[in-house]
Formats: structure tokens, C-alpha cells, sequence
């Protein structure tokens, strides 16, 4: 099974909404380091906090997150 | 967009974390006194010292308490605090057990002179300031 990771564009997303981290974050209920932490790929959200962001962005979980080929293990095969 | 600004909740988790270092310090002087021993004067010093510290605590959490309850229910449900916690208290039960096993494997060569109670209070004291330790180190981000 080819080794896979979550990627996000929560970044894009959130400046076409013209909100701040510390907006978002008010908007979904969670501290500006989470959705700093989610944007640089270092924290991967609960469903529930992904659902709320997505919410909160007005569109769809699947636009935001996406699985991608981890190219940093398919180099070392 | 200035994104890296401070806000409510930043400040309010920078306040625990202050606290969280106090309370290490707390924790290690204790452990100080334990492995040192001690006499009535040091008792004494000791004592005075803690009370300080957890004055100071006081004083600094006075600010967290005023704080808004929304804002402090974030910072205490937040999914990034929670996955610290989680990772610190993993990782602090696998330094008690690594410390446990390590002392087993040395008491066979070297004996040691340590009373049960000596013994439980140290492991208890080593897992709090592990436990304190690592949460500090993953809260970090």
C-alpha cells in the first residue's frame, strides 16, 4: 500500500474568506496555534474540528483535506 | 492579514505555561530535598521556598481566572493541547518504566540504601516532573 498523508488547503481557503487565524479560530472555537499547527501540516484536525472549519469556511471537508502520496517515502523505495 | 499576532488565548496559554513551569520547579525542589535529605533549617528554607512559588502561581493564574470562560474553554479543549498532553503523559509512563527497570537491573550489581517510601516518593516525583517536563516541551508549537 503505497504510503499516503493528509494534505490541506486551509491556507488558500482562508484568505479567499479574507479571515485572520485568530478569526477562524473564533469562528470554530479553538486557539489560533491549532489552525496554525493544521496549515503547516504539523497537527492533523479531529473530524469534528475539521467539520467546523469547513463549516466555518462555507465548503466541503473534501475541498479542504485531501490524501496525497507521501513522496518523501516513495524516494526512499 | 497579520496572522502571528498575539490574542486572548495565546496570552491566557502563555500564562498557564508560566505556571506549569513554576510548578516543575515546586516539584524539583521537593525531589532536591528528598534526595538530599534534609534538616529542620533546610525543612524550613524549603518550605518558605514553595510558598513563594506557589504564591507567585496565585497571582499569576489571578489573570487566567478573569479571563473569559469561552476563552478558557478553548485553550482547554484546544486539539493541540490535548495531543501535548496525551504525547507527555505517554512518554512520561515510558520514563517511569525505563527508570524502574534501569534501577532492577542496576540494585543486582550495586545495592542501594533506599527505604520502600524513599523509593515511591522518588518515582512518584521523577513521573510528575517528567510529565511536566514533556508537556512543556510539546506544548510548545
Amino acid at each position: 500500500m503505497p504510503a499516503e498523508r493528509l494534505a490541506n488547503h486551509l491556507k488558500v481557503a482562508r484568505a479567499e474568506k479574507h479571515l485572520t487565524q485568530e478569526a477562524l479560530a473564533e469562528l470554530v472555537g479553538t486557539t489560533r496555534k491549532s489552525i496554525n499547527a493544521i496549515e503547516m501540516q504539523r497537527m492533523v484536525p479531529s473530524t469534528v474540528l475539521a467539520l467546523k472549519i469547513a463549516r466555518a469556511l462555507n465548503t466541503s471537508v473534501e475541498h479542504l483535506f485531501s490524501l496525497v502520496a507521501d513522496d518523501e517515502h516513495a524516494e526512499r523505495r | 492579514m497579520r496572522d502571528n499576532e498575539d490574542n486572548a488565548t495565546d496570552k491566557l496559554v502563555r500564562n498557564e505555561r508560566r505556571g506549569i513551569w513554576l510548578a516543575l520547579a515546586v516539584v524539583l525542589a521537593l525531589a532536591s530535598t528528598l534526595v538530599m535529605g534534609s534538616d529542620t533549617r533546610r525543612a524550613l528554607l524549603t518550605a518558605t521556598a514553595i510558598a513563594i512559588v506557589f504564591a507567585v502561581i496565585w497571582l499569576a493564574q489571578s489573570r487566567t481566572r478573569i479571563a473569559r470562560q469561552r476563552d478558557r474553554d478553548v485553550v482547554t479543549h484546544d486539539e493541540l493541547r490535548q495531543a501535548a498532553l496525551a504525547h507527555a503523559y505517554r512518554w512520561a509512563f515510558l520514563v517511569v518504566l525505563a527508570a524502574l527497570a534501569g534501577f532492577c537491573l542496576s540494585s543486582t550489581v550495586v545495592a542501594f540504601d533506599l527505604s520502600a517510601q524513599m523509593l515511591a516518593a522518588l518515582t512518584v516525583t521523577l513521573g510528575v516532573s517528567a510529565f511536566l517536563a514533556l508537556f512543556l516541551l510539546f506544548d510548545r508549537a
